[in-house]
């Protein structure tokens, strides 16, 4: 359920790139997400966790 | 206890290795105590049993003065300490616990809590011994720390009955368990920021140049976009 | 139809509850963290707002969330793309936490709220500030403005509001992207003199009184207003679209002077030639010109819309200095603006958007009260003290409790003043207020040093009777003043004000007033004049430095004890002097 919701809103982005003419950023976008993957199976090995920061 | 003593006993000489430096900790010190008694407040206010009720607030108020009597130490130590002035509260931070931890496990936070500070109270008490208010203010706060320590077990007891070692056990548990995660959210911090700057300096490049040639920089008056509440996320 | 309006994740989190378009419950998640400015989840406030409707999450329609997020992401990479190579800190982080948790934010808000992520729905950031000042305004037809910092990519909206028979619209007419902003144009200078972002603003507001705008040159040079009240930035002075902790460059020190170092003291009325009065200057030159472009925008806005009221939303409107000029100068008659105008304000016009806009649901009645929070009952308070056997006075009759309280102002007494329910809001209008007597210059030197522990230069506002507003204070020159309930606006203080409550006018002559119509300070301030012949008392928030303001009674207390007020007052009950601690 969390993995669709996920994909779904990959995809949504993905739709409002391509909307707003962005298309360009889509390939930007695959890499962030391979990216945040990896960061995902290091948090997994229980050694690492989620960061938090605040921006701005 | 005897382990504790010797590490606070070999680290204080370099943590409180001057007046500025003891003037710091001192205001470090008021600002936990400041904070202990914010979260006594609001447990005393959470609770709904009377006795319970009027020894949180007791609790609150020593703390309370603890702070000040830190406070008023920092300052005789370093007069001119801009910290420690006129125009600053004791910042407090409090941490909701009793709302997080309920009425047992914040009763075992409390009696752990405490027999800590008394102990290392006591420790500095002995490493002081040069300076004789310093030794007399953390005696005497090692003492009135003791009672905290009592009330907290008893009451422990009174409530939980034989549960009262599984919520002991419990905040130790997670005492150790919260520890273990800092240190691995630190690491992930690293890792993840070292993951990123990585992409940045070699994925970044390409696109920045795209974004140059295709989207130059306009100020100016645009319209909004047409979709307003939705479900979609964009 | 039972909506919640969330916001949350960059500063400010709240949550409001609109049922059938009847404001029942708002909060910043602050309030009950003690955080300040708290930007997670705001699932304290929203289990008070469920809980003072007597309602669970099931019964909830939907949940609305105060902005588009995807298109925050988007800025967020064209931004870094944009300014590359610069902006590698900042991208790390951010991207970090965007990657990790906010792209995911919608199945962390169904799984923390324990609701179905079918009934979660998105609004646009600055049409959810619309909403939140149209939708509580006493209009059925107003130009809207919308200014702050940056939402998604807008940083300032123009919009049109009409509720008719067929329901309510907000119509888009433009706005203005990042990084060009009135708001962050605002934060960076504030940033320069020394404060904290997001909270200093006020500061510089009250510092701005003490300075002549001498800078006003420089400014034209890092902001073009252009003839369509369109505004443009210099990007060279600013860093806040790279860098995650500064927001200026050392062009802007260059042309302004050394910035101030955070935590730098300084007193004023400063000598000519100083640093200080140097910083009073770029206040006085920044003030200036965000009321000057605050009426170009006004101005734009009415020409767009035809519209003869205004309702205005986003931090900037909480600059009540601007508001009054507005009010005098500009081309409406009348303006409202919603009292939690900043990013809190969000949560509700998220809410109130869902009701009326998408589900057409006529409007009720307009905002006339901000205690939208949290109500401690006496008999809890009196339980509550009883049980911690702290000595106080119970007053069963009311008026005894106010000649009580009034006899102690007036004989220069300093209290805190704990009603009701707390309000919405960065202001203190009665429910949650520390009060003194307004005749006495000391009075407000002793509640800055020795109970709030603010920068001496900040002025403090006073609370009005209604029927003595004139006496005091100088009303607006045209139309309907919506501001004053809420302190949103300011006023020249008159010759009688200036000699006899100086405790409350600034430097400049000017008080940031608050009406009060009804309700427990109104009963207060009738025994007060009846004792003194002034129906006004000192009115500030009950919080001390960065805190935010009190909630319940223990923080009320925890307040009392860290600081010099000689009474507190907690619904009908009176507790006397500091309790001995040392």
């Amino acid at each position: 359920m969390e993995l669709k919701q996920k994909l779904g809103t990959l995809g949504e982005l993905v739709e409002l790139l391509i909307a707003n003419g962005r298309w360009w950023l889509v390939p930007m976008l695959a890499i962030l997400i391979g990216a945040a993957l990896l960061l995902m199976v290091l948090h997994a090995a229980e050694y690492v966790a989620p960061f938090v920061y605040s921006i701005f | 206890m005897i382990l504790f003593d010797s590490i606070v006993r070999i680290a204080a000489p370099v943590v409180w290795r001057n007046d500025a430096e003891i003037a710091k900790k001192l205001e470090e010190f008021s600002a936990t105590e400041a904070g202990s008694a914010l979260d006594m407040l609001k447990a005393a206010e959470l609770e709904t049993i009377p006795r319970l009720r009027r020894l949180f607030f007791r609790h609150a108020m020593d703390e309370a003065r603890h702070a000040r009597m830190f406070e008023a130490m920092a300052r005789a130590t370093r007069p001119g300490r801009i910290a420690v002035s006129e125009y600053t509260p004791i910042h407090a931070r409090r941490q909701n616990l009793f709302a997080n931890l309920g009425r047992a496990r914040f009763l075992a936070f409390v009696h752990l809590a405490e027999k800590d500070g008394e102990q290392h109270f006591r420790s500095l008490a002995r490493h002081f011994d040069d300076r004789p208010e310093l030794a007399e203010l953390f005696a005497t706060l090692a003492d009135e720390e003791r009672f905290h320590v009592r009330y907290a077990i008893q009451n422990l007891l009174r409530v939980e009955g034989a549960n009262a070692r599984k919520a002991l056990r419990g905040v130790r548990v997670a005492s150790a368990w919260r520890a273990w995660r800092r240190q691995g959210r630190a690491i992930g911090d690293r890792l993840a920021r070292l993951t990123l700057a990585i992409v940045y300096l070699f994925v970044l490049p390409i696109f920045a140049l795209a974004q140059k040639r295709l989207e130059p920089e306009k100020s100016g008056w645009k319209a909004a976009p047409t979709a307003t509440v939705s479900r979609r996320q964009f | 139809m039972r909506a919640l309006g969330i916001s949350a994740y960059f500063h400010d989190s709240a949550a409001a509850l609109v049922e059938d378009g009847v404001i029942v419950a708002a909060a910043q998640e602050e309030r009950f963290t003690r955080i300040k400015h708290d930007a997670s989840l705001p699932l304290n406030a929203v289990k008070m707002c469920l809980d003072t409707a007597g309602v669970d999450m099931r019964s909830i329609d939907t949940v609305v969330f105060y902005e588009k997020p995807l298109r925050k992401f988007e800025r967020l990479m064209v931004t870094h793309l944009r300014e590359f190579p610069r902006g590698i800190g900042q991208f790390s982080r951010a991207m970090g936490t965007w990657l990790s948790k906010r792209l995911w934010m919608k199945g962390e808000i169904a799984r923390e709220l324990g609701c179905d992520v079918e009934k979660i729905v998105f609004s646009d950031h600055h049409l959810s500030h619309a909403a939140s000042a149209f939708l509580c305004s006493p209009f059925q037809r107003a130009a809207i403005l919308t200014v702050d910092g940056v939402g998604e990519w807008a940083t300032t909206s123009i919009y049109r509001g009409i509720s008719d028979a067929d329901g309510s619209r907000i119509e888009s007419l433009g706005e203005l992207h990042f990084p060009h902003s009135i708001g962050l144009l605002y934060s960076a200078i504030t940033a320069y003199l020394g404060f904290t972002v997001n909270e200093g603003e006020y500061k510089v507001m009250g510092l701005a009184a003490y300075g002549k705008p001498r800078f006003l040159d420089e400014f034209c040079k890092i902001a073009t207003i252009a003839e369509d009240a369109s505004l443009s930035l210099d990007p060279r002075y600013f860093a806040y679209a790279w860098h995650s902790e500064k927001s200026f460059t050392s062009h802007l020190e260059a042309l302004l002077g050394p910035a101030r170092v955070p935590g730098t003291a300084f007193d004023l009325p400063a000598p000519e030639g100083s640093s200080a009065q140097r910083w009073a200057d770029v206040a006085a030159s920044l003030q200036a010109f965000t009321e000057r472009y605050m009426l170009v925008l006004a101005r734009h806005a009415q020409k767009l819309t035809g519209e003869t009221c205004l309702a205005m939303a986003g931090g900037v409107a909480l600059n009540s200095v601007a508001n009054r000029r507005l009010m005098d100068e500009g081309p409406f008659t009348e303006l409202f603006v919603q009292p939690a105008a900043g990013d809190a304000g969000g949560a509700l016009g998220a809410a109130l958007l869902a009701c009326h806009v998408v589900d057409k649901q006529p409007r009720g009645a307009p905002m006339t009260s901000a205690f939208l929070g949290e109500e401690h009952t006496g008999a809890s308070v009196r339980r509550f003290l009883d049980d911690c056997r702290v000595k106080h006075t119970s007053f069963a009759d009311r008026s005894a409790l106010y000649k009580e309280v009034a006899n102690r102002l007036a004989s220069g007494e300093i209290g805190g003043w704990f009603q009701g329910r707390f309000e919405w809001g960065p202001r203190a209008l009665g429910g949650r207020s520390i009060l003194a007597d307004p005749r006495d210059s000391a009075a407000r030197e002793r509640v800055n040093r020795k109970i709030k522990f603010r920068e001496p230069f900040r002025p403090f506002a006073p609370a009005v009777l209604a029927e003595e507003h004139d006496r005091w204070f100088v009303p607006v020159s045209q139309g309907g003043d919506h501001t004053t309930r809420f302190m949103c606006s300011v006023a020249p203080a008159t010759e009688e004000a200036r000699l006899k409550i100086p405790a409350v006018v600034h430097v400049d002559g000017t008080s940031r007033v608050g009406v009060v119509e009804s309700g427990p300070l109104h009963e207060l301030l009738l025994e007060f004049r009846a004792r003194t012949g002034i129906g006004v008392l000192l009115n500030t928030s009950m919080n001390l430095k960065d805190e935010p303001i009190c909630g319940s009674p223990a923080e009320a207390y925890g307040t009392f004890l860290r600081s010099d007020l000689d009474f507190l007052v907690l619904e009908d009950c009176l507790i006397e002097r500091r309790p001995k601690w040392n």
